[in-house]
């Protein structure tokens, strides 16, 4: 039953919170703007103060009452608690030259949120989702929330940039609080969601009759919602605007973006993130620190040198559409809970919902996303590598190695699968898996900067990292009997290496098995030896050529899609490619032009893995991420954004 | 070398999944038969001469060559390998020209030699047949195109 409370009993709270042990953390002002705090005491509320917001504009202003709640949401929101801008995951210490990685322990404190409003809590309840429905379990945002007490606010005043009415997510605060406040006038009503709850209620010196006063709180609830000084057409918006990719507004809104990242930080569930190793001078001691990042910066889109959203049109794009659209493959909701932080914070005063709207009502055809996917959760967060030792060194051409390295305790991998190497202040890098027996497991990598430089410069009894295996595997089993194409490009031919040897052992399961393997040039032929095995085997149809040969060598001179068009491909078998983006391009044309099916087509996507467990946000593939849904993708999950600008 | 009228003649047959005389009848394919023949090419031979003049296209029906070409100071390309069913020397449909490269035999080869100038002369006298052959051409022309972008690509460099 709601009880009600006098609005000066609300130190009684904040003393009870405390003395149960929880850092209270509330709305308070400082710098000119109501922010999250931690208070001491109730008189640190903003009491008798409001916000005034506009595109690009905040305000405070004094009220003309007393009341603790008269305001809406600032530049803060509760995820700094949560998900810190920045924090260690992982230490390192090197002892007698042998590394050991451990996990950071979390020892931070119990928090107690006061004043959580509607799109905040549904601003967490997203996060929650993002951190812990897996496949990987951040568990150190799990214990944080597990911690955490929520006091969460009714909305009775709406503020001009407020549009969660249109969301679904306020101005009632429903979902997973403990207590709830409305404010009616000198008075709050107070309602328990959980056992924390009603201890707390048990001990406020709270009076009867909360019926009477939650009229008048839902009345004024009800008002608030119909006040909203925005709102965001969200029927079918998701397909709208992936329909709408080609729409003049992008480039009209690209040429008002400072491409700053305000939003993204002023969001309570952007979750981007970058994490990066820094080491004392010794080199003994290496902590890796996970910090907020933004889609907006370069840093983020960037692969192998190269920028794939090089100009703030494509950047504004992924963020909008992430956040509205693909959001909703990815994590079953809408990313946007319509608290409006985006457009206060945004110094030029772009509106997401006048955005939104012009570009969803645009011409395009309706382009519908996947259904949301479900993960297995797992207890491992794979953040933490284990020490493997080098086991011997293969120089395959002049800048690509093989490293053996002694299989980890229990490690089973499928074929396609990837793990992350990491070196001690070099940092982690996504290498597949190009071979593996019972005892050791090979990955063949190619020096192209700095952390895949120290990796080729290794020698057998070296000790790195390994985190693994990550993202999904070439279907194996779904081949078995069916002719199986195997289609490689340059250092494409390494995933596949592995999953060509168990073809060519389980012949009768693969009795029509062809590679196609085209390279830059002779001296860049990968497992040389080894390829020629396969042309001499009878199981395998292995045709290799070369962009530039000279008169040493005989063999195919021409790209590989020129194999493609030399052979006679079976329309009904199934492909697996791997390679650069551009020959996997070409490729598939040729493919789809033989009229292959795309469901018989599989391509690996390995790009931007970067925390490899689904957290960091950097692979986003559209509504897939690389790291967990990939690489190994059925072509026609992709096909709609294959190849596409932006993507 | 075989001449023509040797013991292995072309017959319609001999035209059979060769994609340039791909939807062309039977009747269409009588007519460009008198004025083909068979050649058989050795390991090292070669198959055309850069800068010789372009009087026949070939198709090759089995084996493989390579195409080169020859630069200043003694320098070549190597350009790309062909093989059954691929055009060497579709110059020769081009009035007066000459070979723009060379190409040696990898593998023994047979291919088949059309003489370009009656070859010209028949698709201008029977268009049916000339826009057949010429769309097929062009077809084997855009993919070469396409291939040679790719290579200048470099797309392995950043793989």
């Amino acid at each position: 039953m709601p009880e009600r409370i006098a609005a000066t009993e609300l130190n009684s709270l904040v003393s009870l919170l405390q003395a149960d042990g929880y850092r209270v953390i509330a709305p308070t002002i400082r710098d000119g703007a109501i922010v999250y705090d931690e208070i001491a005491s109730a008189g640190e509320l903003p009491v008798g103060w409001t916000d005034d917001q506009a595109p690009g504009e905040y305000r405070l202003r004094r009220r003309d009452d007393s009341a603790a709640f008269g305001y809406v949401v600032g530049p803060h929101s509760w995820k700094q608690f949560l998900f810190p801008a920045r924090e260690q995951l992982v230490t390192l210490r090197v002892r007698d030259k042998q590394p050991e990685w451990s996990a950071v322990a979390d020892e931070g404190p119990a928090y107690a949120f006061v004043g959580v409003r509607g799109c905040d809590l549904a601003a967490i309840e997203i996060q929650d989702t993002v951190f812990t429905k897996g496949p990987f379990v951040d568990g150190r945002y799990r214990a944080r929330r597990d911690r955490c007490l929520i006091i969460a606010v009714n909305c009775t005043e709406a503020g001009d940039l407020c549009f969660c009415a249109s969301m679904g997510t306020g101005p009632r605060a429903d979902g997973d609080y403990d207590l709830r406040l409305t404010e009616v006038g000198d008075e709050l009503l107070v309602e328990a969601a959980s056992a924390r709850g009603r201890s707390l209620m048990d001990r406020l010196p709270t009076q009867a009759g909360g019926e009477a006063l939650q009229v008048q709180a839902d009345q004024a609830i009800t008002q608030c919602g119909d006040a909203m000084g925005r709102s965001l057409n969200v029927t079918d918006l998701p397909a709208k605007l992936m329909g709408n990719l080609e729409h003049p507004r992008w480039q009209d809104v690209a040429e008002r973006c400072l491409s700053c990242g305000n939003c993204t930080m002023a969001c309570p569930t952007c979750f981007c993130s970058n994490i990066t190793d820094t080491s004392i001078l010794s080199g003994d001691e290496t902590a890796r620190e996970r910090s907020w990042d933004s889609c907006f910066t370069a840093d983020h889109s960037t692969i192998h040198g190269a920028q794939f959203r090089p100009d703030v049109k494509s950047r504004y794009q992924q963020w909008l559409t992430h956040k509205l659209a693909t959001w909703t493959s990815q994590f079953g909701t809408s990313g946007c809970v319509g608290c409006g932080r985006c457009i206060a914070w945004c110094p030029v005063g772009i509106d997401i919902t006048e955005e939104a709207n012009a570009i969803a009502a645009g011409p395009g055809h309706p382009a519908p996303l996947p259904e949301p996917k479900q993960y297995e959760a797992r207890e491992n967060d794979g953040q933490v590598p284990v020490p493997v030792r080098v086991a011997s060194v293969v120089r395959e051409t002049h800048d690509t190695v093989t490293l053996t390295l002694d299989l980890p305790d229990g490690y089973q991998h499928g074929h396609g699968q990837f793990n992350m190497l990491s070196l001690p202040g070099v940092g982690d890098v996504p290498i597949s898996v190009s071979g593996s027996n019972g005892q050791a497991l090979e990955h063949t990598l190619r020096d192209v900067g700095k952390a895949t430089g120290a990796l080729a410069d290794l020698v057998t009894g070296d000790v790195l990292g390994l985190r693994g295996p990550f993202g999904t595997a070439w279907p194996i089993e779904e081949a078995v009997g069916r002719s199986v194409v195997l289609i490689a490009g340059g250092i494409g031919l390494a995933p596949l290496r592995s999953v060509l040897r168990e073809m060519i052992a389980r012949h009768d399961d693969f009795p029509h098995l062809r590679l196609l393997y085209g390279t830059r040039t002779p001296n860049d032929i990968l497992f040389s030896r080894e390829l020629l095995g396969w042309i001499q085997n009878s199981r395998v149809r292995a045709h290799v050529t070369v962009d530039r040969g000279d008169s040493s060598w005989d063999g195919n001179i021409g790209v590989v899609t020129k194999l493609i068009r030399r052979k006679r491909l079976p329309k009904d078998g199934l492909y697996f490619l791997c390679g650069p983006e551009i020959m996997m391009h070409f490729a598939l044309a040729e493919l789809l032009a033989d009229d292959v099916p795309e469901k018989n087509i599989y391509v690996s996507m390995e790009r931007n893995m970067k925390c490899a467990v689904g957290l960091c946000g950097r692979c986003q593939y559209g509504p897939h991420f690389v790291c967990k849904d990939g690489p190994v993708f059925r072509y026609d999950q992709i096909s709609d954004i294959f190849g596409k600008s932006g993507f | 070398m075989t001449a023509p009228g040797s013991p292995n003649p072309v017959t319609v047959e001999t035209f059979r999944e060769l994609p340039t005389f791909e939807g062309l009848t039977d009747t269409q394919l009588e007519a460009i038969v008198g004025l083909a023949h068979l050649e058989e090419i050795d390991v090292g031979a070669p198959v055309l001469s850069q800068g010789g003049p372009a009087n026949d296209m070939r198709v090759v029906i089995s084996g493989k060559c390579r195409l080169i070409v020859g630069l200043a100071g003694n320098r070549t390309q190597h350009l790309m390998t062909l093989t059954r069913g691929e055009v060497i020397g579709w110059s020769a449909l081009l009035d007066q020209a000459t070979w723009l490269a060379s190409a040696t035999a990898l593998k023994p080869m047979t291919v088949l030699v059309l003489d370009g100038r009656k070859l010209r002369a028949l698709c201008d006298s029977d268009h049916d047949i000339g826009y057949r052959l010429m769309r097929n051409l062009f077809a084997d022309v855009a993919g070469r195109l396409q291939d040679t972008r790719l290579q200048l690509l470099d797309m392995y460099s950043h793989a």
